[in-house]
């Protein structure tokens, strides 16, 4: 399998899925797990941190269009976090920064979560 | 002038191959001198399109082949991919215009926009069984 690796940490009632290496279309499989794992549970205020991903395709992309409905039909939120430039050009090139909010830094992100809740 | 090479990858038709595809189409665009940028967008664009093969030319089965050719001459960097499997031509397919298709939320088809997006030619021919698919990016003026 292509390195790839999702994590997740909380913070609060915020999870951060730290993801790291390629996502293409073999690695998104885990992707998927992992945010429908985080749903299952009933924790829906998602930040993806983008930091340590170094390659992304359109399979990638296809796996947060795929779980945006359903997250905020229960309230929540998948936000993007700490995007490098060739992803972000990615995301930018199909339009997503219309339909997701993308931040500099996770903590804003975080912020904006807690903004919302109270 | 850039450099003048011809390199050749076969590969088995399977999505954990396209790790090693991206692997030979960065080295050569590396070579060839493409700045990090626009040899992420060659990558990204032949990987777009070895998935297509794949999943749809193929239908996942991982027997059979892709055999990719890189050739660069003057300030073209050419990537041809070859397959065996069903027969599409992605320049006729009709690109879905984003405020509808975000809208709708869609999960796939982003692929063949993306293509036509990262390079500057498609060429694409069906004959005797097999397709053969080419792909243009040219090194830009200095």
């Amino acid at each position: 399998m292509a390195s790839f690796n999702a994590s997740v940490r909380q913070s609060g009632k915020t999870y951060i899925i730290d993801i790291s290496g390629d996502l293409d279309a073999h690695t998104s499989i885990e992707l998927e797990r992992t945010i429908q794992e985080l749903i299952d549970t009933g924790r829906t205020n998602i930040i993806v941190n983008f930091s340590k991903l170094n390659y992304i395709s359109s399979a990638g992309l296809g796996v947060f269009m795929s779980f945006i409905d359903e997250v905020r039909s229960k309230g929540g939120d998948i936000k993007f976090s700490n995007m490098p430039d060739k992803i972000f050009q990615v995301f930018d090139l199909l339009g997503f920064p219309l339909l997701y909010e993308i931040y500099d830094d996770e903590n804003k992100a975080i912020e904006k979560f807690q903004m919302t809740a109270s | 002038m850039a450099e003048e090479f011809k390199a050749e990858l076969t590969v088995q038709s399977s999505m954990e191959q396209l790790e090693k595809i991206r692997g030979f189409v960065s080295k050569a665009a590396e070579m060839f001198g493409f700045k990090e940028d626009d040899g992420y967008k060659i990558v990204l664009a032949v990987d777009e399109a070895c998935s297509n093969i794949i999943r749809h030319g193929y239908g996942k089965n991982s027997d059979e082949k892709l055999h990719i050719v890189i050739q660069t001459a003057d300030n073209r960097f050419t990537v041809t991919v070859n397959d065996n499997g069903k027969s599409y031509d992605i320049r006729t397919h009709p690109l879905p215009d984003m405020d509808t298709y975000l809208a709708a939320k869609r999960k796939g088809g982003l692929g063949i926009k993306l293509i036509r997006a990262l390079v500057d030619e498609i060429e694409y021919e069906h004959r005797n069984g097999e397709n053969k698919l080419v792909l243009v990016k040219r090194l830009p003026a200095r």
